[in-house]
């Protein structure tokens, strides 16, 4: 693999064929994640989440119904930002840390794609559902939660970072129902309120700093 | 131990000599393998956060009743539990695939559904003994504050092969689509699913959502009276079981040929336990203590459960709450207590006034009533006891009924209505005199009048406010006196002292 060489007599790349390198190493670092796959599968939550906020408001009993559609949205959300985080998952371990170029570029160009991705599918899924807590509170949501996935993923790697979204919906769901108003639950805070949304944001902005910095934590199980 | 020490069976022509049990007792060392190398006990202090948080703090807050602590576990534990059961199964089921073993796995002795079923067994293994752990919690810190009945086995059961039912759904996704993916879909998929279950089966009173097993919160004096039926229990455990199997069986199917017959007959027997839970509970429908599945219902079951009262020992007339209610006594007669002091010894009057299960209190055909019966969770009715004596009875649905200002003013005004009409009006509408008694000792008995009818004359109220004014002594004394003329309509309002 010519990217292990190093070679001092190699003479970097200028102009096109530099960018046409590092769009190809991009490329391939998207593959490994599995990229292709996450896009399709986030893209699957969007008609899912516009059916299930949807049903659920159409439910008679008013105030059941509109924590029931903030719940189910919140779980969708949740699903997202897992599929986000099993995603930055890498494949190849201690090689790749060791003789990976850019690796730090490569997780932070990961990490925003796929959390744009997800942004967008749960803008879609959202829209025109007259979602209670407003259509700009549920990407507040699913930011804060992508971040959550993100940190697990640093924290115990990406095969159980779904851990920390999956959590996060209990906390979540537990404060949409009584009625908690403290930021740092995001989910139970109207759209457009400060708080809920520097808590959300500061989450996301730490959870790229770590994934771009330290990446994605070695799997703490073997495998079995 | 290795795996390959379980695995490898001694050579053998076409194994024979072997005892029956020999696929079983390898079986069980895989499973203990298995137990030994799942991730599920790197989950376990998630778990138990998550079960702290959400389903042990919720059911410290519950009424101290059986069948309310209980319901934590399909409402709450389930939740907390099944998700992640599903997604580590899920992670287990997609070992093979990972780590790239299956070819090597294949040219081994055992077949591939027998190394699944080992697999599906030692992640199921840490699941039930988490969820084991989480409802003992639960029914241990009932016990020390239940006062009355026993702990009921059903939902434990229930929510026992939903949790298997989770784990064995993510399993089996992990196995048919190892991916990274598979695993958070898997647990966040069955989530979604449970409570998709769950908002319908809320709104439903009958039909195939209510296979859910969280498909309720159940009335406060659910298994008080009345035991609750295990019908519908039985129907989820029959549905919940086969869907278990079912994808058991569907495991061997898919893999290699080995045992297929047995494969097969697992999955028909999990498909005809599915049918019949489906068949079963769509004739489920919602009695008052509980739902009734006319194929499973045991008549005798029906029968109202013994009990010995609570009653209040220093009042002229009796308060009495249910045993299980018995921290409710000081409330409910201090709710009742203004009324009684107004009629008691007259003619007509309750001798006792006792609780009495929800679900054997008069329909309400009034619309305003149910409409305050929805808004309250109480009511009281005047029924005429077995000895000719009248009895006041009453129910509640909320917990705090006798801590609440505005349940208690409607439960006391509600009783105050039907008791002091019944002592002075007791065989028609009031006339003018006995109305303005009526007002004036609902009024003592610090209850509020109906405003919903014509406003009183004059007259009437003028009266009303003089018999308010008196004493208690006063007007009790005057009631006891004259109670014969005022019923037979011979004192006018200008009469009344």
């Amino acid at each position: 693999m010519n990217t292990l060489i190093h070679d001092e007599s190699v003479v970097p790349l200028a102009g096109r064929d530099a960018r046409s390198s590092l769009a190809r190493l991009l490329r391939l670092h998207l593959a490994s994640r599995r990229v292709p796959a996450a896009l399709l599968a986030l893209a699957a939550c969007a008609p899912l989440l516009q059916w299930a906020v949807r049903s659920s408001l159409s439910q008679t009993s008013l105030s059941g119904a509109r924590t029931s559609a903030q719940q189910l949205s919140l779980l969708l959300e949740a699903a997202t930002a897992a599929i986000v985080s099993a995603a930055l998952h890498g494949p190849f371990g201690e090689a790749e840390r060791i003789a990976g170029r850019r690796l730090p570029l490569l997780r932070l160009a990961t990490a925003l794609l796929l959390t744009v991705a997800a942004l967008a599918v749960v803008y879609v899924g959202v829209l025109g559902t007259a979602m209670p807590a407003g259509e700009l509170s549920a990407l507040r949501d699913t930011a804060g939660l992508v971040g959550i996935g993100i940190l697990s993923t640093v924290l115990v790697g990406g095969h159980f970072a779904w851990i920390g979204p999956v959590s996060y919906w209990v906390l979540g769901a537990y404060a949409l129902t009584e009625n908690w108003h403290t930021p740092w639950t995001w989910p139970g805070r109207p759209g457009g309120d400060l708080g809920a949304d520097l808590c959300a944001s500061a989450v996301f902005a730490a959870a790229l700093l770590a994934i771009t910095l330290a990446g994605p934590g070695r799997q703490g199980v073997s495998g079995s | 131990m290795t795996m390959s020490d379980a695995v490898i069976v001694p050579a053998g022509p076409s194994g024979a000599g072997r005892p029956p049990t020999e696929p079983i007792r390898i079986l069980l060392r895989l499973t203990l393998l298995e137990l030994r190398r799942s991730p599920m006990p790197l989950m376990l202090p998630l778990v138990a956060a998550l079960f702290w948080f959400d389903a042990l703090r919720t059911g410290e807050n519950l009424p101290a009743i059986w069948a309310q602590r209980a319901s934590i576990l399909p409402n709450h534990v389930l939740p907390d539990v099944g998700p992640i059961a599903a997604g580590m199964a899920a992670w287990a089921g997609g070992r093979e695939q990972r780590r790239g073993t299956g070819d090597l796995a294949t040219s081994t002795a055992r077949p591939r559904w027998l190394r699944h079923l080992a697999s599906w067994g030692g992640a199921l293994g840490w699941t039930l003994l988490a969820y084991a752990a989480c409802a003992t919690a639960i029914y241990l810190l009932a016990a020390r504050v239940v006062l009355w009945g026993g702990p009921p086995v059903w939902p434990i059961t229930v929510t026992g092969m939903a949790v298997a039912a989770f784990c064995t759904t993510g399993f089996v996704a992990g196995v048919l689509l190892p991916s990274r993916f598979t695993p958070p879909l898997a647990a966040l998929g069955t989530l979604f699913v449970s409570i998709l279950v769950f908002q319908s089966a809320l709104s439903a009173d009958h039909g195939v959502t209510l296979l859910s097993p969280n498909n309720t919160v159940p009335p406060l004096d659910w298994g008080i009276f009345h035991p609750v039926p295990p019908d519908l229990f039985i129907v989820q455990t029959i549905f919940f079981a086969g869907l278990v199997l079912l994808l058991l069986g569907a495991l061997g199917l898919i893999g290699s040929g080995h045992r297929l017959r047995t494969a097969i007959a697992v999955a028909l027997a999990g498909v005809a336990a599915c049918v019949a839970g489906l068949a079963l509970a769509s004739t489920a429908t919602r009695g008052g203590d509980g739902y009734e599945v006319s194929a499973l219902h045991d008549a005798a079951s029906d029968k109202a459960i013994a009990y010995t009262p609570d009653c209040t020992q220093d009042s002229a007339i009796p308060v009495c709450v249910h045993p299980a209610f018995a921290t409710d006594l000081s409330g409910a007669s201090a709710a009742f207590a203004p009324l009684l002091a107004e009629v008691a010894g007259l003619p007509g009057a309750p001798t006792r006034v006792t609780q009495i299960d929800l679900a054997d209190l008069p329909q309400l055909t009034d619309a305003r009533d149910r409409r305050a019966y929805g808004q309250f969770g109480a009511w009281s009715t005047l029924v005429t006891g077995s000895n000719g004596a009248a009895v006041l009875e009453y129910g509640f649905g909320d917990p705090n009924a006798f801590t609440e200002a505005d349940t208690v003013g409607y439960l006391r005004s509600q009783a105050a209505q039907v008791v002091i009409g019944h002592v002075i009006a007791p065989h028609e509408s009031p006339d003018p005199a006995q109305l303005a008694v009526e007002l004036a000792l609902i009024r003592r008995a610090g209850a509020t009048v109906d405003a919903s009818g014509a406003a009183p004359d004059q007259a009437v109220t003028a009266a009303a406010e003089r018999f308010a004014a008196l004493s208690p002594a006063q007007a009790h004394a005057w009631l006891a006196a004259h109670l014969d003329q005022l019923r037979a309509g011979q004192i006018t309002p200008q009469e009344l002292p």
